[in-house]
């Protein structure tokens, strides 16, 4: 039982529906191969920004609240930067 | 520049609710900021030392993720 944690995402508006699908299924394989449990999606969808990242001005908003170990935070960070259609990643430490 | 007065005197948090300070409520944090997107002093909005810096650190999350500008006037979207 890890830490609980509240991650940001921004994906790509360029993304279609199932594009979309796609990318929250992958987060959520690769929060489970770190052997983290998922509690809660929390999706606003497509907003504009307050201002523009990487070029674009709006994009699709999702909120995950789930558990994992503090070591895979860093890991999955990682994986999170080198994924284009996400935008903007930020992960939150529930317990503070 | 006349900007409206705000400093009740007490802390808008401690006094009329207990709420925890949520970086996506964008709406509330807005009425915490100028309108150049600039944090206004507790000395103005009269927030305890307390909740000024949840306030801050709030603000400063909702900036990392586009829900607020780090300058400049918030347009209003749709």
């Amino acid at each position: 039982m890890g830490r609980a944690y509240e991650a940001t995402f921004i994906f790509s508006s360029a993304l279609d529906e199932d594009g979309l699908a796609r990318e929250i299924a992958k987060i959520e394989e690769l929060i489970a191969k770190e052997g983290g449990a998922i509690q809660e999606w929390n999706q606003w969808g497509r907003r504009r920004l307050a201002y523009e990242i990487k070029g674009q001005t709006d994009g699709y908003y999702a909120f995950l609240k789930y558990e994992t170990d503090p070591a895979s935070i860093e890991r999955l960070g990682q994986v999170y930067r080198l994924n284009e259609n996400i935008l903007r990643h930020m992960s939150i430490n529930l317990e503070e | 520049m006349a900007r409206r007065e705000r400093h009740g005197k007490f802390c808008r948090f401690c006094q009329d609710k207990i709420v925890k300070l949520d970086y996506k409520d964008e709406k509330r944090l807005l009425r915490f900021v100028t309108e150049h997107g600039k944090i206004i002093p507790r000395r103005v909005t009269g927030t305890c030392a307390r909740h000024q810096r949840q306030l801050a650190t709030a603000i400063k999350r909702a900036r990392q993720i586009a829900l607020m500008p780090y300058v400049g006037r918030h347009h209003r979207h749709g």
